[in-house]
């Protein structure tokens, strides 16, 4: 309780600016800030409940949480201290799923900016075997016979002709990318998949940024256009 | 000057490292340097046979690591060329009677007498291949124009570099042009797509070649034949010459000469 008033009289601090209830033409809207401790929020919450004394008795309020993702406990503790000072929670239809959608999004990239990295500077022939827990750049070519493992992404600068596993411990975003994906096998995480049986001419000589990535619980090779990275990350 | 040690190896079996191993040898001879043969292929000794030798063994490389008699002694002199050499592998010993180390004495040896010393590997990545790419300075990997052979051949690169010999020289063999043209059999470029390495020399497929190794008369001593003018070719390219890369469509007709020509245009 000391806290939240500490906060309220300190201009600088980010949680400043607190919980806002407002009034719009739709009914009474509750403002949670995306960033900052919950709990606190909470005691504020209950603060200015308390302080109006039944004015919003009977009254639907929506709840808008932005990008905070809340537990189970916090969710039920919220629509709680709603509920006893009489009023029902609505929450902002988008706003309940759209936080847990993006989140399923955006961790593992997050996540992944921080696995280490290995760069091998030959081309890895029939026999050879490169395993590494975290990412792995190869400048060269991948023979057939050899096999490259790697916990996160697989890059070659060259063709990709032996065994290829991204996401060896499970990891269902990594991507693998060759300038020629003609693997004899692919697998991300647990799918994999073979090469075609037959191929084209115009097929094995093509020599552009490739990509193999899960779709819909398959692997697809597909080409790395210019926009690749604008669809994959919004901003 | 000291001599060149060169290993001829392929990791897979019957594609020609014998027979490219002894006409080799005999062209490197032909052209008046003294050489040296190594049959390192102990249990399965074959280059003797190709050579025409088989009937002057009296001792082998087993017998020249054991220290039982001295090197001058294994040697076999060639009958038709006084500075070329034959060291023959032991026929009932088996890989592991020769150690790396004493392979590498011997070549270091050798290579103060010799211009070359040729050593024939055995098939396979097993002891055999390590006894003789113990003393090389420079391998020779020998294909057939065939997915298992190319995936053994690359195979044998990665082991060269991790074993720090440099860079290996491909000699392609028994490629039929007519096959190639048909799309029926990988060709040089499909071979060079893969393994990457810098090509020492294209060997037609040539039914003279059994006739010779039948004989015990290497190819290369009849540049009329196909195969022989490959051979002396590759001969010429390791002593550093640079020669031509012979063309594989000699056998075509006038009219498909034709065709290839407009073919090439578009």
């Amino acid at each position: 309780m000391i806290e939240t008033a500490n906060l309220r009289k300190n201009p600088n601090s980010n949680l400043a600016n607190g919980i806002v209830i407002k009034g719009y033409k739709s009914g009474l809207t509750l403002i949670i800030p995306e960033i900052g401790p919950f709990d606190i929020y909470m005691d504020e919450l209950r603060n200015q409940l308390d302080k109006s004394k039944g004015f919003f008795k009977g009254a639907e309020i929506t709840l808008k949480i932005g990008n905070r993702r809340l537990l189970d406990d916090e969710r039920s503790f919220l629509v709680q201290l709603i509920n006893d000072a009489g009023m029902t929670a609505r929450w902002k239809a988008d706003e309940l799923l759209e936080p847990l959608k993006k989140d399923k999004k955006k961790q593992p990239i997050d996540h992944r900016n921080l696995i280490p990295s290995v760069t091998i500077r030959k081309t890895v022939r029939s026999g050879q075997r490169i395993e590494f827990d975290g990412n792995i750049l190869v400048m060269g070519d991948v023979n057939p016979g050899a096999e490259i493992i790697a916990s996160g992404d697989i890059m070659v600068l060259g063709k990709l002709r032996g065994t290829a596993h991204a996401g060896a411990k499970g990891d269902k975003m990594a991507e693998i990318f060759a300038f020629q994906i003609r693997p004899v096998q692919i697998r991300i995480a647990e799918v994999y998949t073979r090469a075609p049986e037959t191929e084209s001419e115009k097929e094995t000589r093509y020599f552009r940024p490739e990509v193999a990535v899960i779709r819909d619980e398959q692997i697809v090779v597909e080409k790395v256009n210019q926009n690749y990275f604008n669809q994959k990350y919004k901003y | 000057m000291s001599g060149k040690v060169i290993v001829v190896t392929s990791g897979k079996g019957g594609v020609g490292k014998t027979t490219t191993s002894a006409n080799i040898g005999t062209g490197l001879a032909i052209r008046g340097r003294k050489v040296v043969l190594i049959d390192a292929d102990i249990g399965l000794r074959n280059l003797d046979v190709v050579m025409g030798l088989e009937n002057r063994i009296v001792f082998d490389l087993v017998n020249v690591v054991e220290k039982t008699c001295k090197i001058k002694q294994a040697l076999i002199k060639d009958k038709r060329f006084n500075n070329l050499f034959l060291l023959p592998a032991a026929q009932t010993r088996e890989k592991d009677a020769v150690k790396p180390d004493q392979m590498k004495e011997l070549c270091d040896e050798l290579r103060k007498e010799y211009d070359y010393i040729v050593i024939d590997c055995p098939a396979g990545i097993e002891q055999g291949f390590k006894n003789a790419i113990a003393g090389a300075d420079q391998a020779i990997i020998i294909t057939t124009p065939d997915v298992s052979a190319v995936r053994d051949a690359d195979r044998i690169i990665g082991l060269l570099q991790a074993n720090e010999i440099p860079a290996p020289h491909l000699i392609i063999n028994r490629v039929r042009p007519q096959m190639v043209r048909k799309g029926d059999m990988m060709d040089i470029d499909d071979v060079n797509d893969i393994l990457a390495i810098e090509l020492l020399g294209v060997v037609p497929d040539d039914e003279t070649i059994i006739v010779s190794t039948n004989r015990g008369e290497p190819s290369v001593m009849e540049s009329s034949t196909k195969a022989g003018a490959a051979f002396r070719n590759i001969v010429a390219r390791i002593e550093g010459e640079e020669v031509a890369f012979m063309s594989l469509d000699y056998d075509l007709g006038f009219f498909e000469k034709i065709g290839r020509l407009i073919n090439n245009k578009k």
